[in-house]
C-alpha cells in the first residue's frame, strides 16, 4: 500500500476552498455546541448527519469530522470555566482546569488545554495517517478478557484520582455501574432493575446522566454562592499561549498521554472518558509533587486533554478497517460512511484510498483550524467568568433541559437529568465523588458484555482472565493502584487514631 | 424605556406563544419518521435500511431517520417499536431474527404482536473461515466438525438469525459447534480475524472485500443459486445440504397501526421497489428487492414461523416459559 | 460529636439497605442458558462490591475518627438564606419542567419566563437585575429557537 501516494491523493481531494470553508464552519459549530453545557459533541454530529445527505462524500465527511473535533475541544471550555464537562472526555479536565481558572488564571488554563488537545490529536492523526493498517492488525488480537481488565484498570484509576476516601470513590464507581445496568440485558434481553417502568426499559441516556450529575450539583452550589466573584484577571495572548519551554518540559508527559489516548481509542467500547482518566492518573503518578494535583497544576490539564483528543484518531482505526465504532461519535461517522456507499474494510483502503486518506487529513485540518479558532475565542470565552453568576445559571439550566430533550425527543431524559442531578448532589455531600460514578455508568455495560462473551468463548473457564498476557498486565496494574493508596490510607487513619488517643 | 421593554416582551410572548408545537392533525406523514434498526450501524440490514430511508424520504416527502438500537438479538429495538405510539412515526426494520428471538426465549413477543406492514429486501449469507484455515472446501470442514464435536468456534448473535442458521447447519450436517457470543457482522469479522472464532456467516459482500489480502475465505453461501458476486463459491444445496437461509428485512409497525397508514406505506414501498436506482443500490449490497404487500406478507410470516419453530425443536432449543 | 457520628453512618447504611433491596429485585431473573453468567450475576457482583466497600469505609472511619467527615460538613458554611434561595430556585426549575411536560404551553414562552424570572430572583430582585434578566431571557430563548428550530429543524417539548 503506497502510503505517500495515498496521502497525496487525499490531499488532492481536500485542498480546495470548499472543503476548507466547510471545515472551518464545522469546527466553529462544534466549538459552539461543545461550549454550551447541556449539549454534547455527539448530539451535534447526530443532528448534522441529515445535512450531509445532499452533500458530496468528502464534504459531508469533512463537516462531520470538524464538528466532532470542535465539539470535543469546546467541551473543555465549559469544563474549565464552569466545572461542567462538555463531553465525557472532559471529566478529568475539571480536576485541575477549574481550580486554575478560579485562581484567576483562566486564560492560562484554556491555553494549556487547547495546546494539549491540538498536540494530542495531531499525534493520533499522524498515527492514523502512517500506521493505520499496522495498528489495526494489532488491535485484532485483543481478547475479551483483556478489554475487561483494561476497563477495570481505568475504573480503579479514577477511584485513585478522586478526592477523599478511596473506598467511597470505588463504591461510587460501582453505584454508577449499577445505574448503567438498568435496562435490558444485552445478551438475554431480560429486564433488569426496571421495576416494570416502561421508561426505564432502555436504561438511562448517557448524556442525561453525565450532564445531570455534574451540572446540577455545580449549579446548585453556584446558586448558593451566587455572589461569589472570580478574582480579577486579564487575559493577554502572552499569558495564553504556553511557553515553548514549558512544553518541552512536559514533552514526555504529552507523548505518553497521546499514546494512551490513541491506544484506548483503538479498543472498541472504551472511549474518551477513560483515556483522560488514565492519562491524568499516570501524570499524577510520575509527577514530582503529586499532592498538588487537584489544585490547578498544568500537568493535570495537559495530560487528560491530550489523551481525550488522541482517542478520536485511535477510534478511526477500527472504524475504517473493520467497521467497528470505538465510541458513539464513531458510530455516527460510520452511518455517514454507509450512506455514501463506503463499506469499511480492507477494500475501502484499496478502492477508495483517496477518500480514506482525505478523511484522515480532514482530521488534521480540523485540528489545525480548531487550534487557531480556539485561540481567537479564548479572550471572549474567558470573559464569561466575569459575568455575574445569576445571569448564567438559568440559561445553563435551560440548555441542559433542551439538550437532554434533544437526544431522544422525550421529556423522560430531562427528568433523568434532574433526578440524577439531585442524586449526585446528595451523594457528593456525603463524600461520594461523581467522576467515578459517571465512569462506572459508561464502562459498566461494556465490561459486563466483554466478560460474558469471553466466558462463552472459554466455555465457562474464568481462568483465562488470569492467563491472557494483556489481561494479566492490567489486572496486576489495577491491583497495585488499588492496594497501595488503601494501605497508605489505613496506615494514616491508624496513625490519626493513635494521635487522637495520645492528644 | 421600561414601558418599551414591557411592550416588546409582551409582543415576543404573543409571537412565540402562537408558534406552538407542530400540529399532528395534518395528513400522514407530517413529521419525520423514526426507523428503528435493531442492529449495529454498518451491517447489511442497517445498510439496506439507510438506502431505503433515502428513497422513502423522497416518496413520503418527510425526513426518515435511521436509529440503531442494539442488543439481545434485536429484541431491544423491536421492543421499543412494540411500545411506541401507533401513529406511524416509529417503524421497525427487522428480519427473521424477530421470530427466532421468540423461539429461543430472548424475546417475549413475535411478529403477531406488531403490525407487519410489508416485506422489503432479501439477502443471504456466506459461510466464511479465515484464509489460513486448514479446510479447503465445505466437505473438509464438515468432516472435521463431525470428527470433533464442540471444538470449532462459531460466532453467533445468540437468539438471532445467525444463531438459527448455525443450528440449521448443525441439524442438516449432523455436527456440533461451540457458539461464541457476539454482535453483528463487524464484530464477527473482528473476532474471526483475531482468532477467537473459526467460522461465521456474514453477508457475501464482505468476502469480496478480503479477496485481495485473502484473510477471509468463503466456503459456501446460503442462497438458492450461486451469487454473481461470488461465482466460485458453491451453495449449500450444491454440496448436498438442504439449507437455504434467507434474510428478509421488512417493515413493521407498533400494534394497532391504522390501516390508512399501512396503505400509504405499502404504496410508497411498492413504488420504491420498482425504482431502478434503488435496485441498483441494492445490487451493490448484494441484495434483491422482495416486496410483498401486507396480506401476502402475513401469510409468509406464518409459514416462516412454523419452519423456524421446527428448527428450534430439532436443534434442541426449548423456548423459555412465556411470562 | 455523637450526632455527627450517627449522621456520618446514615448514608452508608441507606446504601447498604438499598443494595439488599436491589439484590432481591434481581431475584426472579431466569437462569443462564447459552452462557455461564446469566443476566443476574454481574449486577449481584456489583451490589456485593458496593456493600463490601461501604462496610470497609465505615470500618476505616470508625478506626480513624470522624474528623474528616466533620471537616467536610463544616466547610460548607450552612447559612439559611442561601439555602432557602437554592431551594426556591430548584423548585422554580422543577415547576418549569412540570409545566413543560404536562401542559401544552409553548416551550419558548415558558423558557423565556423561566430564565427571566430566575435571573431576576437570583439577582436579588433589583431593578437592574430585572432589565438584564429580561434581555438574557429573550436572548437565550431566541438563540435556542434559532439553533434548534431553524438550523437543525428539530422539535420542542
Amino acid at each position: 500500500m503506497d502510503i505517500l501516494g495515498n496521502i497525496a491523493s487525499g490531499l488532492d481531494l481536500i485542498c480546495n476552498l470548499k472543503i476548507l470553508s466547510i471545515v472551518i464552519l464545522g469546527t466553529t459549530l462544534g466549538i459552539m455546541v461543545g461550549v454550551i453545557p447541556g449539549l454534547t459533541a455527539t448530539m451535534a454530529v447526530a443532528l448534522a448527519i441529515p445535512m450531509t445527505f445532499s452533500m458530496e462524500t468528502m464534504s459531508g465527511l469533512a463537516l462531520l469530522i470538524s464538528i466532532y473535533v470542535g465539539g470535543m475541544t469546546g467541551g473543555l471550555i465549559s469544563a474549565m470555566l464552569l466545572n461542567i464537562p462538555g463531553t465525557p472526555g472532559n471529566i478529568a479536565t475539571t480536576f485541575d482546569g477549574y481550580p486554575m481558572s478560579m485562581r484567576g488564571e483562566p486564560g492560562r488554563a484554556l491555553g494549556y488545554g487547547i495546546t494539549a488537545s491540538f498536540l494530542g490529536g495531531g499525534f493520533s492523526y499522524l498515527c492514523l495517517l502512517f500506521l493505520a493498517p499496522a495498528i489495526a492488525n494489532l488491535a485484532l488480537k485483543l481478547n475479551y478478557f483483556s478489554i475487561f481488565s483494561i476497563i477495570m484498570c481505568a475504573m480503579v484509576m479514577i477511584a485513585d484520582s478522586s478526592q477523599g476516601s478511596m473506598f467511597k470513590a470505588l463504591a461510587a464507581g460501582c453505584i454508577g455501574m449499577l445505574a448503567g445496568l438498568v435496562g435490558q440485558d444485552p445478551i438475554d434481553a431480560s429486564y433488569r432493575l426496571t421495576f416494570d417502568v416502561y421508561h426505564l426499559s432502555a436504561g438511562f441516556t448517557e448524556a442525561s446522566v453525565l450532564i445531570g450529575v455534574f451540572a446540577i450539583p455545580q449549579l446548585l452550589s453556584d446558586m448558593k454562592n451566587v455572589d461569589l466573584r472570580c478574582p480579577h484577571f486579564t487575559v493577554t495572548y502572552r499569558n495564553i499561549i504556553p511557553k515553548l519551554v514549558e512544553l518541552r518540559e512536559s514533552a514526555g508527559l504529552l507523548l505518553r498521554s497521546a499514546l494512551i489516548g490513541t491506544g484506548i481509542g483503538i479498543i472498541p467500547g472504551v472511549g474518551a472518558s477513560s483515556s483522560a482518566i488514565v492519562a491524568y492518573n499516570q501524570a499524577k503518578a510520575t509527577a514530582k509533587t503529586p499532592e498538588k494535583f487537584g489544585t490547578g497544576v498544568k500537568e493535570g490539564i495537559l495530560a487528560p486533554e491530550a489523551a481525550n483528543n488522541a482517542v478520536s484518531g485511535g477510534a478511526m482505526i477500527p472504524l475504517l478497517t473493520l467497521g467497528i465504532p470505538g465510541c458513539p461519535v464513531a458510530a455516527l461517522l460510520l452511518s455517514g460512511l454507509i450512506i455514501k456507499d463506503l463499506q469499511p474494510g480492507p477494500a475501502l483502503f484499496s478502492n477508495n484510498a483517496d477518500i480514506v486518506y482525505g478523511f484522515f487529513l480532514a482530521f488534521m485540518l480540523a485540528n489545525l483550524s480548531m487550534f487557531f479558532l480556539m485561540l481567537a475565542f479564548i479572550k471572549p470565552f474567558a470573559q464569561v467568568l466575569k459575568l455575574p453568576r445569576y445571569l448564567l445559571i438559568p440559561p445553563i439550566l435551560a440548555f441542559c433541559t433542551i439538550g437532554a430533550f434533544m437526544s431522544n425527543n422525550t421529556m423522560v431524559d430531562v427528568w433523568v437529568l434532574v433526578g440524577f442531578g439531585i442524586f449526585g448532589f446528595v451523594l457528593e455531600k456525603f463524600g461520594y465523588p461523581m467522576a467515578p460514578f459517571v465512569l462506572g455508568f459508561i464502562l459498566g455495560p461494556p465490561a459486563e458484555l466483554q466478560l460474558r462473551r469471553g466466558l462463552t468463548y472459554s466455555r465457562g473457564d474464568i481462568t483465562l482472565l488470569f492467563t491472557d498476557p494483556v489481561s494479566v498486565v492490567f489486572l496486576i496494574l489495577s491491583l497495585v493502584i488499588l492496594v497501595l493508596p488503601l494501605w497508605q490510607q489505613m496506615k494514616l487513619s491508624r496513625r490519626m487514631a493513635s494521635d487522637a488517643h495520645t492528644s | 424605556m421600561r414601558m418599551l421593554t414591557g411592550f416588546l416582551t409582551l409582543l415576543f410572548c404573543m409571537v412565540f406563544g402562537l408558534a406552538g408545537p407542530a400540529s399532528a392533525a395534518d395528513a400522514y406523514p407530517s413529521k419525520p419518521i423514526k426507523l428503528v434498526v435493531p442492529y449495529g450501524a454498518g451491517n447489511a440490514t442497517d445498510a439496506a435500511a439507510r438506502l431505503l430511508a433515502k428513497f422513502l424520504e423522497q416518496e413520503l416527502k418527510t425526513g426518515v431517520a435511521v436509529v440503531n438500537v442494539v442488543g439481545a438479538a434485536g429484541t431491544i429495538g423491536s421492543t421499543q417499536v412494540l411500545k411506541a405510539k401507533p401513529d406511524g412515526y416509529t417503524l421497525l426494520w427487522n428480519h427473521l431474527s424477530l421470530l427466532t428471538a421468540y423461539h429461543t426465549g430472548a424475546s417475549r413477543f413475535t411478529w403477531d404482536s406488531l403490525t407487519p406492514i410489508c416485506n422489503g429486501v432479501r439477502f443471504y449469507k456466506a459461510l466464511v473461515v479465515r484464509g489460513d484455515a486448514p479446510w479447503n472446501n465445505l466437505k473438509e470442514f464438515i468432516a472435521e466438525a463431525q470428527k470433533k464435536p464442540d471444538a470449532i468456534n462459531w460466532g453467533v448473535n445468540i437468539g438471532a438469525g445467525l444463531h438459527f442458521e448455525a443450528l440449521g447447519f448443525e441439524t442438516m450436517t449432523d455436527t456440533k459447534f461451540h457458539y461464541v457470543a457476539g454482535e453483528g457482522e463487524a464484530d464477527q469479522i473482528n473476532a474471526l480475524l483475531g482468532g477467537r472464532i473459526d467460522v461465521c456467516t456474514p453477508s457475501p459482500q464482505i468476502v469480496n472485500q478480503y479477496k485481495e489480502d485473502g484473510r477471509i475465505r468463503a466456503l459456501a453461501t446460503s442462497t438458492e443459486k450461486r451469487l454473481p458476486s461470488l461465482p466460485d463459491v458453491p451453495t449449500y444445496q450444491e454440496e448436498g445440504i438442504d439449507l437455504t437461509f434467507v434474510y428478509e428485512p421488512s417493515l413493521y409497525g407498533p400494534p394497532g397501526l391504522p390501516a390508512a397508514i399501512v396503505a400509504t406505506l405499502n404504496a410508497a414501498m411498492a413504488k420504491i421497489m420498482k425504482n431502478p436506482e434503488f435496485i441498483e443500490g441494492l445490487a451493490k449490497l448484494a441484495m434483491d428487492p422482495a416486496y410483498m404487500d401486507q396480506e401476502t406478507f402475513k401469510k409468509h410470516l406464518l409459514k416462516l414461523d412454523a419452519d423456524l419453530y421446527m428448527f428450534a425443536r430439532q436443534g434442541g432449543l426449548i423456548p423459555r416459559q412465556k411470562i | 460529636m455523637r450526632k455527627d457520628c450517627v449522621l456520618g453512618f446514615l448514608p452508608p447504611l441507606i446504601i447498604i439497605v438499598a443494595c439488599v433491596f436491589f439484590w432481591f429485585a434481581l431475584g426472579e431473573l431466569p437462569l443462564p442458558r447459552f452462557e455461564p453468567m446469566g443476566p443476574a450475576l454481574f449486577p449481584k457482583i456489583v451490589l456485593g462490591a458496593i456493600i463490601g466497600l461501604t462496610l470497609l469505609d465505615m470500618l476505616c472511619r470508625g478506626l480513624g475518627g470522624n474528623t474528616a467527615a466533620a471537616g467536610e460538613k463544616a466547610r460548607e458554611g450552612n447559612d439559611p438564606a442561601s439555602t432557602r434561595r437554592t431551594l426556591i430556585c430548584l423548585s422554580g426549575f422543577l415547576f418549569y419542567l412540570l409545566l413543560l411536560d404536562f401542559t401544552d404551553i409553548s416551550y419558548l414562552l415558558l423558557t423565556f419566563l423561566f430564565i427571566a424570572a430566575e435571573c431576576w430572583y437570583l439577582g436579588h430582585c433589583g431593578r437592574r437585575a430585572l432589565v438584564l434578566a429580561l434581555i438574557v431571557g429573550l436572548g437565550i430563548t431566541a438563540l435556542i429557537y434559532f439553533i434548534f428550530g431553524v438550523v437543525l429543524q428539530s422539535f420542542f417539548p
